[in-house]
């Protein structure tokens, strides 16, 4: 597949995808882009195909058409090339903190050493700042959460895909982690798309959000998020009823 | 009754508890024997029993080593082999579907029935206990291995390829450490087979071995030495149990420091 429209700050282009599983289409001709720096909410009720297209984006299931693009490279069917976050942190308790995080860099081929000593380095920005030696079964939810996004920031710094990354830790924690996250993204330029079906969160965090639905499961509407800034409570914003309205509405509810 | 309350709650109190329970016994043993209520050489005191393993030391320590050769090698053939089957049987879905059912029966073939038939085979050397130990060990490895590798978490594996990890880094990183628990409790399993398996097969003929040793003494009525060698054995097999579980807090170093955790977040956990 040939580029129709080149995108200079595309960092992630997803084009045309298609899978079906037997006779069961799953995603119809989806396309979407992440530019630098921004976060794109992917919203969508259970079972709409969020997590079969983070499949394809992450290289685990081929598509039957359509094409994944990373800075301007195809990485369609390639492992290897982005990773995603779930809900669980999937932090191996057999190994230190350190070497949970260094694992991506292990297997792109660094030696031991070199990878804990990278990864190590991301431990303060990422307030994880002396829990290196520890197990994962010995961090806080909200700590577990920051180092499985490390860990997916290491395998490409270019952009990430996070499934539901905040919604097992409770409501506090959450927004801490909400506020935490919205800095980082801007300080490390975090190309992000994001998979919630917490229309309130999508609201809080995202700068677009796209609405996917149908079976087989289509882009169903597009929306601009202005946000006043990172820490203002965006439920008090004027167009957060509108949105919001919109927003149900898009997802059939 | 209130001191000794006191005493079991004391933590140094606590941990002379279970062996309270077997000075009784021994105190009780070492009465009954003396008072002559049962004729001595039918029933040796443990005192008895203590120098008859004192005089047989150097003769003990012979046979000892016979069997502990051939516990060690039928073991590591078991675990071995046990281990190898359950990689191709986890990997491979026809090869698992053909072996499992007669995984299953040769494990309804009592042991002892079969031992004199590998004699007949293998002769009256190291061979013929090396392969009934081998027999009865590799099984439980295969069998809990193989449920091990099937409970891993699917979403560490499909995150693990995401990453780029290909099989045998997904064997390595993920698999085999989750594994790692059941495997030991498996080893432990295996272990005390291997130590009964060797002593049964050293009954049925040999020149060596702790079984042997067991069957002269039998015949020339000295139970003193019959309870000697059912002591060393015992001794010998919580020998073994204890090193394997020291290898396991080695090789599982979070083991540990994952139930502390655990532990302190959990308010039934704290113990009065």
């Amino acid at each position: 597949m040939t580029a129709s429209r080149i995108d200079r700050t595309a960092v992630l282009e997803v084009r045309g995808i298609d899978v079906a599983f037997g006779d069961r289409a799953i995603l119809e001709n989806v396309s979407l882009t992440v530019r630098r720096g921004e976060l794109v909410s992917l919203l969508g009720l259970s079972g709409s195909g969020k997590t079969t297209l983070f499949n394809v984006i992450s290289g685990l299931l081929c598509p039957d058409a359509g094409s994944v693009w990373l800075e301007g490279r195809e990485i369609t069917g390639q492992t290897g090339q982005i990773a995603y976050m779930l809900q669980k942190d999937l932090l191996l308790r057999h190994l230190k903190i350190v070497d949970n995080v260094a694992l991506p860099l292990l297997l792109q081929g660094l030696p031991r050493a070199a990878a804990r000593e990278e990864a190590a380095r991301h431990f303060a920005d990422f307030g994880l700042a002396g829990t290196e030696a520890l197990y994962p079964a010995e961090l806080s939810g909200g700590m577990a959460q920051r180092a499985a996004l490390l860990r997916t920031w290491l395998v490409s710094k270019a952009a990430m895909l996070l499934d539901e990354p905040f919604s097992a830790l409770d409501a506090l924690t959450r927004r801490q982690l909400h506020g935490w996250f919205q800095k980082k993204r801007t300080e490390l330029e975090l190309s992000t798309l994001f998979i919630t079906h917490d229309i309130d969160e999508a609201l809080r965090l995202s700068d677009r959000i796209l609405v996917l639905g149908g079976s087989p499961a289509s882009i169903r509407e597009e929306l601009a998020v202005r946000r006043p800034s990172a820490d203002a409570d965006f439920t008090a914003h004027p167009d957060y009823p509108d949105l919001r309205r919109r927003l149900l509405e898009a997802l059939g509810a | 009754m209130k001191r000794l309350r006191s005493t079991a709650t004391s933590p140094t109190g606590r941990r002379l508890v279970p062996w309270l329970g077997a000075l009784v016994l021994l105190t009780v043993w070492q009465l009954v024997s003396g008072s002559g209520l049962v004729p001595r050489f039918l029933l040796p005191s443990p005192l008895d029993i203590v120098l008859a393993l004192h005089q047989d030391r150097a003769l003990l320590w012979r046979h000892l080593g016979t069997t502990l050769l051939e516990a060690g090698l039928g073991l590591g053939l078991g675990i071995l082999v046990g281990f190898c089957l359950a990689v191709v049987m986890h990997r491979r879905r026809l090869i698992r579907e053909l072996l499992y059912p007669l995984l299953l029966f040769s494990q309804t073939v009592p042991t002892v029935a079969i031992a004199p038939l590998l004699v007949l085979w293998f002769g009256y050397g190291v061979l013929p206990k090396v392969v009934l130990i081998f027999i009865v060990t590799f099984f439980p490895m295969t069998v809990s291995l193989l449920a091990a590798f099937a409970a891993v978490d699917r979403d560490e594996i499909r995150l693990l390829r995401a990453m780029g990890a290909g099989d045998f880094m997904v064997f390595r990183l993920v698999v085999w450490p989750a594994s790692l628990g059941s495997f030991f409790a498996a080893l432990r399993v295996s272990t005390s087979y291997a130590l009964v398996g060797a002593v049964i097969a050293e009954w049925l003929g040999g020149s060596q071995g702790l079984g042997v040793y067991m069957t002269r003494v039998r015949k020339s009525f000295a139970f003193d030495r019959m309870f000697a060698v059912i002591v060393l054995i015992s001794a010998l097999s919580l020998a073994l149990l204890a090193l394997v579980n020291l290898l396991q807090r080695w090789l599982m170093p979070w083991e540990r420091r994952t139930a502390a955790a655990a532990e302190s977040e959990d308010p039934w956990a704290a113990d009065s």
